[in-house]
């Protein structure tokens, strides 16, 4: 019987939320669509179409790659240059929104609004009145949403913590984030209004790992100095974490070097170099331990499978999301302590 | 290097990982033992260190003189404990039984520590910093109400408490009122893995906690289940509300003697924040093996202290296994309890955590003779007043 309906019929959306809900997962795949074609979302669409109960319906984009070869390579059926129709087309059960920077509060916003769930890749919005917005948006919606910091998912990353956990409580983070924004604006190689704002574009996610690991921020007390950069190129903050341990943010762009984040225990230290994805446990005693990475984050992008696959657990037993996902909610918070680090609260 | 790289393309560093945690494997099974023994050294100097060398007035400490009440199999166990603190000296031991006495005296090598019959005998004649009460748990609150009386600052109960709700809350008033430092010995409050349970359960990995569900195999409700009452409460961050519970029926021998009477059973507890507990201590369990499940919103922990490992298996991080790293050495653990009670710090255990455990062993003696029915907690003041012959 429940074949027999269109994917797209009310009916159809009604029995499948109908069955979710009485007995707890569904029956039928859930229906994605993605919203943008390029690098990013590759990773994603990789993802999906490892995963045996989600259907990826449909996939847009304005232009710019070849959309055509994207949906055969995923095994994507319908292809739209425009978003809404292709929501409008497909009645998808979630949206991946991956669009550009710029484009995805305005996406994210049509998406929310309809009632359709989402993950959006972050930054959900520039600022944290926006994020908050979307978030208030998918309140009155009523609409499960999950903004993508797949660094939270890391598997090297809780790998690590659990070391630390396992010998004590978490009494430190050190997150040192330098960015080569001198060779990025050299070789053009992003929007060039991201560069002032690199700090919600990409720092967003070393930044976001003080939460996701030590709690919500009490306090904060930061210093950024500006050579290059008119919004800053130096910056130093120290905030106090509700699990209570000690955050200490240090970013130095162009000084060179990877993204590191070390973990301070009782009697041992953890480091974890983002660029290279390798992890070390530095005993008191002085012998040391390796990390390693979880299978899974070999073969896709890191994180990305745990994360996609929250989202999509989430959605089909109508759960909440649980640690570490962010939603908007929490995303603004984040945001809010990059205004703070950053000095962006006059944007 | 590089041809075999590009022969096996991406896979190569799937390979590198595996081939890196084979070895891992091959290694740590080799030098097991080694690195077993290293770490129960580090855990010594660890607790070594806990102890301060002068007082809170700041006056040097040169040892601490601790006695030992009860010459039985855990009257042993503190003794080893006790003799692996070099700070601490053994200063007496008193047991009613004089061949308890002379056996733990030649187990323990206790050339230079005083034995007396009795605990009035003891306490007339030394003055000592700690006394760890390891006798039989029907006399648990008496000896201990004399400890207190006769000026002991520190004292060590093993667990249950006692066997009366109400004279064990009359000992935790007397102990309040007169600032003597009281733990009981739920040896799980202070394992450091367990602990580190606690943490990964407060970080989030397994959403909130809902159940708790222990079967630690036959030995008794009060002498194994209060653990596990306490143990629930103890992860669970929250009081005890009420059991339901079903005792065996079977009359089960005591090695302890035809006096002492503690039969297995089951029970459901009720917590304060809504967690629920199942705790299966039966006698027909064949054999003693730990086993815990803590299932949250988001995932679940599995304790297997059999196997010393415990699982986390969160519902989008995945499974992670860890060894556990912490003794459950008796005599150990005994050491890191006195070690801790040397210190200014609060017990993890004291006397409210241990009271409740003891309520709770009650209420499932009291529930499983009313028709088992819902016995809240605390228990009420007659309930309070029963005693019980555990052993």
């Amino acid at each position: 019987m429940l074949s027999k309906l269109a994917p797209g019929d009310e009916e159809y959306r009604g029995r499948v939320g109908e069955r979710a809900t009485t007995c707890g997962a569904r029956l039928s795949p859930v229906r994605v669509a993605i919203a943008g074609a390029g690098n990013y979302a590759h990773h994603h669409l990789k993802v999906l179409a490892s995963l045996a109960d989600v259907a990826t319906v449909g996939i847009s984009n304005r232009g710019g790659s070849d959309l055509t070869s994207v949906a055969r390579q995923y095994g994507v059926n319908a292809t739209f240059t425009d978003y809404e129709q292709m929501l409008d087309s497909t009645q998808p059960d979630a949206v991946f929104v991956v669009v550009s920077h710029f484009e995805t509060v305005r996406v994210a916003t049509s998406c929310l609004g309809r009632g359709i769930p989402c993950l959006i890749e972050k930054p959900a919005g520039f600022t944290s009145a926006e994020t908050a917005s979307l978030a208030k948006l998918a309140a009155d919606h009523q609409c499960l949403n999950m903004v993508g910091v797949n660094r939270r998912y890391w598997s090297i990353l809780h790998n690590a913590l659990t070391v630390i956990l396992q010998h004590g409580p978490l009494l430190g983070i050190l997150i040192d984030a330098p960015e080569p924004i001198r060779r990025f604006r050299a070789k053009a190689a992003y929007d060039p209004r991201l560069y002032d704002l690199w700090m919600i574009a990409s720092t967003i996610h070393a930044i976001d790992l003080f939460r996701c690991l030590g709690g919500e921020v009490m306090e904060v007390q930061s210093l950024k100095t500006s050579r290059r950069e008119t919004s800053g190129d130096s910056f130093t903050a120290v905030l106090r974490l509700s699990r209570n341990c000690l955050g200490t943010y240090v970013s130095h762009y162009n000084s060179g070097g990877e993204w590191s984040v070390t973990l301070y225990g009782d009697g041992l230290k953890a480091v974890i170099w983002l660029g290279r994805i390798k992890a070390q446990v530095y005993f008191d005693t002085g012998s040391t331990v390796p990390v390693h990475m979880d299978a899974v984050d070999l073969n896709y992008r890191w994180g990305l499978y745990a994360q996609d696959r929250a989202f999509i657990d989430a959605l089909a037993s109508g759960q909440k999301l649980t640690y570490p996902a962010s939603d908007l909610e929490d995303a603004a918070k984040t945001m809010r302590l990059i205004e703070q680090i950053g000095g962006f609260s006059e944007l | 290097m590089h041809r075999f790289k590009l022969a096996i393309g991406w896979r190569y560093h799937a390979y590198k990982q595996a081939v890196r945690r084979y070895l891992s494997e091959v290694k740590s099974a080799v030098i097991r033992p080694f690195r077993e023994y290293r770490q129960e050294r580090q855990l010594l100097e660890t607790v070594r260190g806990k102890i301060p060398s002068v007082s809170s007035n700041g006056r040097a400490i040169a040892r601490f003189k601790v006695a030992v009440i009860g010459a039985g199999s855990m009257g042993g166990h503190s003794c080893l404990g006790l003799q692996t603190l070099p700070q601490v000296e053994i200063a007496a031991v008193a047991d009613q039984n004089p061949c308890a006495l002379e056996r733990l005296r030649q187990l323990c090598h206790l050339s230079d520590t005083r034995c007396y019959p009795s605990v009035e005998a003891l306490l007339n004649e030394e003055v000592v910093d700690l006394v760890c009460v390891a006798t039989n748990t029907t006399s648990h609150l008496a000896v201990a109400r004399q400890v207190v009386a006769a000026g002991v600052r520190r004292l060590i109960v093993e667990k249950p408490i006692g066997n009366c709700v109400a004279e064990a809350r009359d000992l935790a008033c007397l102990c309040a009122n007169r600032k003597v430092k009281l733990a009981v010995n739920h040896s799980r409050r202070w394992q450091s893995d367990y602990a580190a349970i606690k943490r990964c359960i407060e970080h989030g990995y397994i959403g909130t906690l809902r159940q708790v569900y222990a079967v630690p195999g036959p030995g008794g409700l009060g002498m194994i289940g209060s653990h596990f009452f306490d143990f629930t409460a103890y992860l669970s961050d929250s009081p005890l509300a009420w059991v339901i519970g079903f005792l065996d029926s079977a009359d089960r021998p005591l090695w302890q003697g035809p006096q002492f009477k503690d039969p297995g059973g089951y029970a459901v507890v009720g917590l304060q924040n809504g967690v629920r507990g199942y705790l299966d201590n039966s006698d027909d369990l064949s054999y003693k093996s730990g086993f815990v499940v803590l299932k949250g919103d988001a995932g679940r922990i599995e304790i297997d202290e059999r196997l010393r490992q415990w699982h986390l298996d969160s519902r989008s991080l995945g499974r992670r296994t860890f060894q556990f790293i912490d003794t459950t050495d008796v005599r150990r653990y005994v050491a890191k309890v006195v070690a801790q009670m040397l210190t200014d710090a609060p017990p993890p255990c004291g006397a409210t955590e241990g009271i409740a455990a003891l309520e709770a062993v009650v209420a499932v003696h009291l529930s499983s003779s009313r028709g088992n029915v819902r016995i809240p907690l605390p228990l009420q003041e007659k309930d309070a007043e029963l005693e019980f012959p555990f052993p």
